[in-house]
């Protein structure tokens, strides 16, 4: 704030000398708040609020120790919470003594609206959840008016409460740092009077009086606050003490404000949980991540936008791993360690080289391996990318590598745990120790890789394809062939999909891959249900509604046709959101099994109903120009509706293993 | 973070100018959804007086929220949002049949305004996960907007901000069928 604030609002000169202009203005000079009060000074900044007789008559109610809290809030003192808390704190319901105090030790009150808000705003740290705001600007207007005897507002203080409302909202349109970025245009003047005229003339009339007569002076009050705002923004209280907070930690602080805010009055029990995932940026145990800010932080990473990468990177750092799972000491403890289970899989066997091979052969240089950090790290994702540009599922492209005779498997030892794969390219065939430490697995292989199977699906390729070529080896019996699968890591915001080949060598191996695998993407990857239980009215062209209605072909040809798109989901999202997903966003597994059974059920209808609609669908559309459009709609929806079918077939087979495990355990 | 939760924005609209007004009765999970979206890291560089998160852009992409809280009187001030909005998301506890009609009422005097005529209407059938929640069939039933709007897209999604279903979901209903049309 400047001198025309001071000069505008000359009201200031009344206010009592502690709090004087300066102190107002927030001149960094005088220190907005007193470190560390003395409690004496608190009973003689009371004993001057007491004194005042007019606020004694008006808050004859008021318990000593809501005065007290007050006045330590407006000095900053209040400790019980952050300062960055109080106005929500105030705001409470349960807290309406302690506002009342609040409000009356800002008087004198200005007698402009604009200015009150000012003044209020210069003693509290003003954000807060709405609500809160209402109840503290309510009671702002409750004894401004009383105090004020404004010759336009009268005793209205609802009209009053309106209009420092309609500030408060006109203040982030205009200052919003993050709004002006942005091209849509700002409220003006004449938008900002009309609309908080129109509220307040329906305000009076809902209370039997008429503004009528007040009108132009109020018009002309509100222009005036218009033009203040627009030059000079609400200025939000900083405390200039201590701890000057970072960006980083202010975040955090931001974060926090919600958790207390409300005790649980707005989010109800839902509060508690979700303030369990604002902490999560906090370490809540040794293995679950650090934060993800330090993560995004580090501006040396080139690859910091592509969060899929983020296991990787901190693998590569010796970072810790978040953990992706429900850990259900049941299930998890009893089974998760053994080799060759659902939950464990760690084996040497081969993956598809092809395009590695083609892509240069820096990689091959015996010095690879101390050159994970630079550009080894690169290279590594340049053999990722290359696999990519596959745009359906199961597209039979995905098994080139098991068709081909010029295939070049390479040795690498594949570990399936705790919702991740983790790929270690080997130089050759040596033994690696069954039980090899991470650590000395990184050290083995040039080239290491991990991936969060979150949606992933794989697939036995030989259920598939059944090709003659595998009989020239031993025979035919299981243990005797070798077996290949496919992995399919869905696309990501950022990133083609991934797909990558394995041969194992047997059959048998590749299937207990496939069940580990999808075992662990079935159990962290949320059911897709709310794109099937929407409603709406848009139209693809076999709505109940078109088959039952006879429209003859002209209107069909002009009806407005929707595309149908399958509708992106939390899961696709999931690591951008989240880096990972967190335990509290899981099902517990056996719940997961009954939520898939259901959803199988449910997708399967919809599927029949889908064909059903078909020829009706031909039926009714077969003469009119949309007909095309019409079948492409059909036909989109049909492949992502058995898309989703054969995942989730997969999904519930290899969860339901889990049962046999426990069973063949005990 | 906040990074990357703008793309994601980025990701889902493209490159079109939204502006997407999120409103709900009280305690309906606005802020819920918002924090379950990240939304609010957007805002947290130069924090402005004024309401935790009622305001968030990004880029071309601005979501204004807002309670239709226990103050009837403020709520005309909603129309300070109405020019230019893109998109209306109405937020309805599910669970909360006391409130449902009071809902819709609020509902129906939004949409009803001239300036929300063009607007394409996304209902999040929120809190899923209650007991008693009333499925988006039903609640759609009870809205009735198959009858009452004719001219303007509207879809009813079931969400649950606590595990996100329904959320992404109806982000990108938005952004399909808001393509190529002007605002």
């Amino acid at each position: 704030m400047s001198k025309e604030v001071i000069e505008e609002e000359n009201h200031l000169t009344v206010t009592p000398d502690r709090r004087n202009v300066s102190e107002l203005s927030g001149a960094p000079s005088s220190p907005l708040m007193i470190e560390s009060p003395k409690m004496v000074n608190i009973h003689q900044f009371m004993t001057d609020q007491l004194d005042d007789s007019e606020v004694e008559s008006q808050m004859p109610s008021l318990k000593n120790s809501d005065m007290m809290i007050a006045a330590e809030i407006i000095q900053g003192t209040y400790d019980a919470i952050d300062f960055k808390a109080y106005a929500n704190f105030m705001g409470a319901q349960h807290n309406s003594q302690i506002l009342t105090a609040f409000i009356s030790m800002l008087k004198p009150f200005p007698n402009s609206l604009l200015l009150s808000l000012r003044a209020l705003v210069s003693k509290i740290y003003f954000i807060a959840e709405a609500q809160n705001i209402d109840r503290i600007l309510e009671e702002l207007s409750k004894q401004w008016v009383d105090h004020c005897n404004s010759p336009v507002w009268h005793n209205h203080y609802k009209l009053c409460h309106i209009v420092l409302f309609s500030l408060l909202i006109l203040n982030s349109d205009l200052h919003n740092d993050e709004n002006s970025r942005i091209n849509i245009p700002k409220f003006t003047c004449n938008n900002f009077v009309e609309n908080t005229l129109f509220a307040l003339r329906k305000e009076a009339r809902v209370n039997n009086y008429s503004i009528e007569e007040e009108e132009p002076l109020i018009m002309e009050e509100l222009t005036s606050y218009y033009s203040s705002l627009r030059t000079e923004a609400l200025q939000l209280l900083i405390k200039l003490s201590s701890k000057l907070a970072s960006k980083h930690n202010s975040r955090l602080l931001l974060r926090t404000e919600s958790k207390l805010s409300n005790g649980g009055r707005q989010l109800g029990k839902r509060n508690s949980k979700f303030s369990l995932r604002s902490e999560t940026l906090t370490p809540v145990d040794s293995s679950s991540s650090s934060t993800y800010n330090s993560l995004y932080s580090e501006s040396t990473l080139a690859l910091k936008h592509e969060s899929h990468f983020t296991s990787n990177w901190r693998f590569h750092h010796n970072e810790p791993l978040s953990k992706l799972y429900r850990y259900e000491p049941d299930i998890d403890k009893v089974l998760s360690k053994k080799n060759g289970s659902l939950f464990y899989m760690d084996y040497s066997i081969k993956i598809s080289d092809k395009d590695m091979s083609q892509s240069g052969n820096t990689n091959e240089k015996p010095q690879a391996t101390n050159d994970k950090h630079g550009n080894g790290r690169l290279d590594l994702f340049r053999w990722l990318k290359k696999t990519k540009n596959i745009t359906n599922f199961r597209e039979k492209k995905s098994v080139a590598a098991f068709l081909e005779d010029n295939t070049k498997w390479v040795h690498a030892r594949v570990r399936v745990f705790e919702g991740r794969i983790y790929i270690f390219k080997l130089k050759d065939s040596s033994r690696i120790p069954e039980n090899a430490t991470m650590e000395y697995l990184k050290k083995q292989s040039p080239k290491y890789i991990v991936f969060n199977l979150v949606e992933a699906l794989a697939f036995v390729v030989q259920d598939n394809i059944v090709q003659c070529s595998q009989n020239k080896n031993l025979g035919t019996q299981h243990e005797h062939v070798s077996g290949n699968f496919t992995l399919t890591i869905p696309t990501r915001l950022y990133q083609e999909k991934v797909v990558l080949e394995f041969q194992t060598s047997t059959l048998r191996q590749a299937e207990m891959y496939v069940n580990s695998i999808n075992f662990w993407a079935a159990r962290q990857a949320p059911v897709p249900k709310a794109q099937f239980e929407l409603v709406s009215n848009e139209e693809y062209g076999w709505s109940d509604k078109l088959f039952t209605s006879n429209y003859d072909v002209e209107k069909l040809d002009s009806m407005y046709l929707s595309a149908w798109k399958p509708l992106l989901s939390i899961g696709a999202l999931y690591e951008a959101l989240y880096g990972d997903m967190t335990e509290e966003d899981q099902l517990e597994l056996f719940s997961k099994i009954s939520e898939l059974e259901t959803f199988a059920e449910e997708i399967q209808f919809r599927i029949d109903r889908h064909n059903n609609n078909k020829s009706r669908a031909i039926a009714l559309w077969r003469d009119s120009k949309q007909f095309d459009a019409v079948m492409s709609n059909w036909n989109t929806k049909y492949l992502y509706l058995n898309t989703i079918n054969e995942r989730n077939k997969a999904y519930l087979k290899s969860l339901r293993m889990v049962r046999t495990e426990l069973g063949e355990d005990t | 973070m906040g990074n990357s939760v703008s793309k994601t924005l980025g990701k889902i609209f493209g490159s079109r100018e939204m502006k997407i007004l999120m409103l709900g009765l009280d305690n309906a999970g606005k802020t819920t959804i918002l924090y379950k979206l990240k939304l609010d890291q957007i805002k947290t560089f130069a924090p402005t007086v004024g309401f935790i998160v009622e305001t968030v852009s990004y880029k071309n992409v601005k979501f204004n929220m807002w309670d239709v809280a226990g103050q009837e009187r403020l709520r005309p001030l909603w129309r300070h949002y109405f020019p230019a909005t893109t998109a209306l998301i109405f937020v309805i506890d599910s669970g909360d049949i006391d409130r449902l009609n009071e809902a819709k009422e609020e509902l129906y005097s939004i949409i009803s305004e001239k300036e929300m005529e063009n607007v394409v209407l996304l209902v999040w059938a929120n809190k899923q996960d209650m007991k008693n929640a009333k499925n988006p069939r039903e609640i759609s039933d009870f809205l009735q907007l198959g009858q009452n709007l004719r001219n303007q897209l509207w879809c009813v999604i079931g969400s649950n901000a606590l595990t996100g279903q329904g959320l992404v979901e109806g982000l990108s209903w938005i952004s399909n069928n808001t393509k190529g049309r002007k605002n």
